[in-house]
């Protein structure tokens, strides 16, 4: 550090003075050999050829590296946004028409890189029957930042959901309430599956969508 | 020796290079006002040491990441301080970046020559904060990760490559095993490299133009600072004072002290400078001292300095400790989630500004500035703007971060999150050392199977809409709405039968007030009738008991066992009173009372309450939580509770949940017994 830009008064320390004659004897050397060679006949011809040369194949053997390692470091790139998985809550007759949310853990298979689960709760979700063949099912996760969205029902403020850190609510219908502070669209509502709402049962698709935005945008 | 020091010499230059780290001229004399470079670099060293031998016990995956900082705290003889030191470690580096910072501006350190090195001072900070936000994470608790969740999705919407950046970052679309080996990179491998790089051109720079030297101090410069200071503090403690309700209790001594004791020296000095005044006047006239060298004075008062920033290090491991919450669970609201205190004035912007304002351009256009204060700092004027901007920035800093604070300390919401983090991570560290240990899968699932844990959450879902547990929701939430059905603490408890057999409390809502059978009642009918009434109290004692002992409640068996003729006294008399309406061992018909309260009973129970063995066709509201089957006996629907779920309800109820004692030697034993409220109501006997 403090030495390199001092690299001029070097010839002032005796020993170094010695170390610095040599290696330059030795670089005068190596020129004179060249030297000897005569000139590249490269230069000839106007083209620069071992320049350029050793530009490439310098850039080469940095890029060879370099391609393989961001080609693997950037593969979530490539990998696309994922089409949720499917997943039971509950039966329909377990959801009472017209009654309250009901939070539910989603817990399905899943694999993350190399271990596979089984029945791994992925996820919160809120699930209101609003009518005898219509259930709603809420992510729980907050559309600003992604804190868990919480169901209250308090007295004079009456349900809704409500986000613990910045403060977004959102009224039981999953639209924002008037007193929303940041979020910029309702909950994002997940896909009953119909055909198993038919046999009774509540199956969704259970994915995440990207926060922060006002669309609803799959992650 | 000396032939092989030369020898060395000749062949590195050794000598040369220690003469001029520590002859460096220093113009005017050691000061203390110089010491700000060495603790960083002491801290940065600190960092390197303890991270390296972190990383020694790490492992960087979704299973195994909370389980290898667990065993380090808790089963590696140290581990508790190694990881303490390297986090408040980390919470010093940026108090002292940003007080190195503040002194380059008020010194105008930053005006040319010197704008590269303010620069790399400045990306040091945002390393520095970076490795902040990645070593979070890395524990992956309940805290990391909610908190991380929040961190990645702001990255998610930086504006252009908000998406790329994000998947990049943590390895996916979601948060996984991927996202920790990356951090792990980040935080062990490419921001160190960084700061490490930055370090070496900050220092090589600074030894290239020299110290800036400060104006020479004088007795009343002094004085001057040491006002500002004694003023600062006692600002600072009104404020605290003021808000002295809202300090959470366990950080007063803390919120207390230690601005107590800064108050205490700055008064202390300001006395001594008065109290000497006359002498130290005399001393501003006498000969200034002369250039100094790097060693020894500077190098002794940096030493000193150091030591004082490891001596705090040390106080907040010791006294605050470092936390390790439950193992995340993205299933788990986590309501606790926040960031480092560091990141919490940011936080606390995304309250009132929406996400691009407060996350990008606000820090933005603030960063922007401060970068361009070299070339703003040319002028006077521009010096003076970059000092005002400077303290409005410091001043919205701790304006945001008190506030946010504040709200928390004030939001009983929040403190009730707090205090439900705090069980699960305690409760996880019993589990973790008990006889079964922390299985493959990882240490959540521990959690996962423990009554204790899942009984009050499952409670607080599917019961507590109609019951209530010691009129909570289980989780400690009060209620607001009028329970309609019983308050289950205790259920089947002494206390609880002697309820029962009483009109007045089996009218009450805590028991069956709330429900509709209580109108027709004939249980309330014969409590209130003569032949009730005239039973003599011993015996409607005993029968209680006898009651309360077909429960076999695990921490009434001593009571039990000391009681077994009053209890066979009671069974007598309950086969006599009860069976006209009751069914007991055999005998008669109606409710069974055989094994009341027993896991059997209660199992049976929830599954299916209007089953003819309980209330049949009289049941109120009570769901079936079982499964349901038709007259013909084909399926209906599937259930709605598992019975393991409907077991973690009725062993966290018959408070039987896995309790470490000192005796339970074997491990297949099975759960221990305990639970306050049952010594509680055994207390009430
Ligand atoms: S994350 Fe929900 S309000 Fe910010």
């Amino acid at each position: 550090m403090a030495g390199t830009d001092t690299d001029d008064d070097l010839p002032d320390v005796p020993m170094s003075d010695t170390l610095k004659q040599s290696s330059a004897d030795q670089l005068k050397d190596a020129d004179a050999e060249v030297d000897k060679g005569g000139h590249p006949p490269a230069r000839s011809d106007g083209f620069p050829r071992r320049e350029f040369c050793s530009i490439a194949l310098g850039g080469a053997i940095v890029a060879v590296p370099t391609v393989v390692g961001l080609r693997v470091a950037l593969s979530p790139l490539f990998s696309g946004a994922s089409g949720g998985i499917l997943a039971r809550l509950t039966t329909l007759d377990s959801l009472a028409v017209g009654g309250p949310p009901q939070a539910f853990k989603v817990i399905a298979d899943k694999s993350d890189a190399w271990t596979t689960y089984k029945d791994l709760p992925l996820g919160l979700v809120y699930a209101q029957r609003v009518a005898e063949r219509d259930v709603v099912v809420f992510s729980a996760s907050c559309p600003h930042a992604g804190c868990a969205v919480e169901y209250r029902n308090e007295g004079d403020r009456g349900e809704h959901y409500y986000c613990p850190c910045h403060e977004s609510s959102f009224k039981t219908d999953g639209s924002l309430a008037p007193d929303n502070t940041q979020a910029k669209r309702g909950l994002d509502t997940l896909e009953v599956i119909e055909e198993k709402l038919e046999q009774g049962e509540v199956w969704i698709r259970f994915q995440k969508f990207k926060a922060g935005i006002s669309e609803k945008k799959a992650v | 020796m000396k032939p092989l020091l030369n020898w060395i010499d000749n062949r590195t230059g050794i000598r040369r290079f220690t003469q001029e780290t520590l002859f460096e001229n220093i113009p005017g004399g050691a000061r203390w006002r110089y010491v700000w470079g060495s603790t960083l670099t002491f801290a940065i060293m600190v960092q390197f040491i303890t991270g390296i031998m972190l990383w020694m016990f790490y492992s960087p995956s979704a299973n195994s990441a909370w389980e290898s900082v667990y065993h380090l705290q808790e089963h590696v003889k140290g581990g508790v301080w190694l990881r303490g030191i390297h986090h408040w470690t980390s919470q010093f580096m940026i108090v002292l970046l940003v007080l190195h910072l503040v002194q380059v501006v008020v010194d105008g350190a930053y005006k040319a020559p010197r704008e590269f090195n303010f620069w790399f001072g400045l990306a040091l900070l945002a390393v520095t904060m970076g490795l902040g936000l990645t070593g979070y994470l890395l524990p992956w608790d309940q805290k990391g990760y909610w908190a991380t969740e929040v961190a990645t999705n702001i990255v998610g919407n930086t504006p252009v490559v908000g998406d790329y950046l994000k998947q990049i970052l943590i390895g996916g679309n979601e948060a996984g095993h991927h996202t920790l080996t990356r951090f792990f990179a980040l935080h062990a491998g490419v921001l160190p490299a960084l700061l490490i790089g930055l370090i070496v051109l900050h220092i090589y720079l600074f030894r290239k133009h020299g110290i800036t030297p400060a104006p020479p101090k004088t007795a009343s410069s002094a004085r001057h600072f040491w006002w500002v200071a004694l003023f600062v503090m006692v600002f600072a403690m009104a404020l605290i004072g003021a808000n002295w309700e809202d300090f959470p209790e366990a950080s007063r001594p803390l919120v207390g002290i230690v601005p107590g004791i800064c108050t205490g020296l700055c008064l202390i000095r300001v006395v001594y400078l008065y109290v000497r005044k006359k002498r130290l006047e005399e001393a501003d006239h006498r000969p200034r001292p002369g250039d100094a060298y790097f060693w020894p004075d500077q190098v002794l008062r940096d030493a000193i300095a150091c030591a004082v920033v490891l001596g705090g290090i040390l106080f907040f491991v010791g006294q605050v400790g470092t936390e390790l919450s439950a193992p995340a669970d993205p299933s788990e609201n986590y309501s606790a989630a926040r960031p480092d205190w560091y990141f919490m004035s940011l936080f606390a912007l995304l309250k009132d500004f929406d996400l691009i304002t407060g996350a990008f351009v606000i820090p933005g256009v603030v960063a922007t500035i401060v970068f361009l204060m070299p070339f703003i700092g040319r002028k006077r004027i521009g010096h003076i703007f970059n000092l005002v901007f400077l303290v409005l920035v410091l001043g919205g800093f701790v304006h945001y971060t008190l506030v946010a604070y504040t709200h928390d300390w004030t939001s009983e919401e929040h403190q009730a999150a707090v205090k439900a983090a705090h069980r699960d991570a305690d409760r996880i560290k019993v589990l973790a050392t008990g006889p079964a240990g922390i299985p493959p899968e990882g240490a959540i699932t521990l959690l996962r199977n423990d009554a204790l844990t899942q009984g009050p959450r499952l409670f607080s879902q599917n019961c507590a809409s109609c019951h209530s547990f010691d009129g909570h929701d289980g989780m400690g939430k009060p209620r607001k709405d009028p329970q309609s059905a019983s308050d289950l603490q205790g259920f089947a408890s002494r206390k609880w039968s002697a309820g029962i057999l009483h009109a007045e409390s089996f009218a009450h809502p805590d028991y069956f007030g709330g429900t509709k059978l209580i109108e027709k009642s004939r249980m309330l009918k014969y409590l209130k009738s003569d032949i009730f009434l005239d039973l003599p109290s011993e015996e409607v004692h005993s029968m209680a008991v006898a009651l309360s002992a077909e429960a076999e409640l695990k921490n009434q068996a001593a009571l039990d066992a000391a009681d077994r003729s009053l209890i066979e006294e009671g069974r007598e008399l309950l086969a006599i009173e009860c069976t006209e309406c009751h069914t007991y061992h055999g005998e008669g018909e109606g409710i069974d009372l055989t094994g009341y309260g027993s896991r059997e009973w209660q199992l049976a129970f929830v599954r299916d309450p209007s089953h003819e063995r309980f209330y049949g066709k009289r049941n109120d509201r009570m769901s079936v939580f079982g499964p349901k089957y038709r007259e013909d006996g084909e399926l209906e629907r599937p259930a709605q509770l598992t019975d393991r779920e409907i077991g973690f309800i009725v062993d966290w109820l018959r408070g039987e949940w896995y309790e470490p004692s000192a005796w339970d030697e074997s491990p297949s034993e099975g759960p221990a017994i305990t639970g306050d409220k049952q010594e509680e109501s055994l207390a009430a006997e």
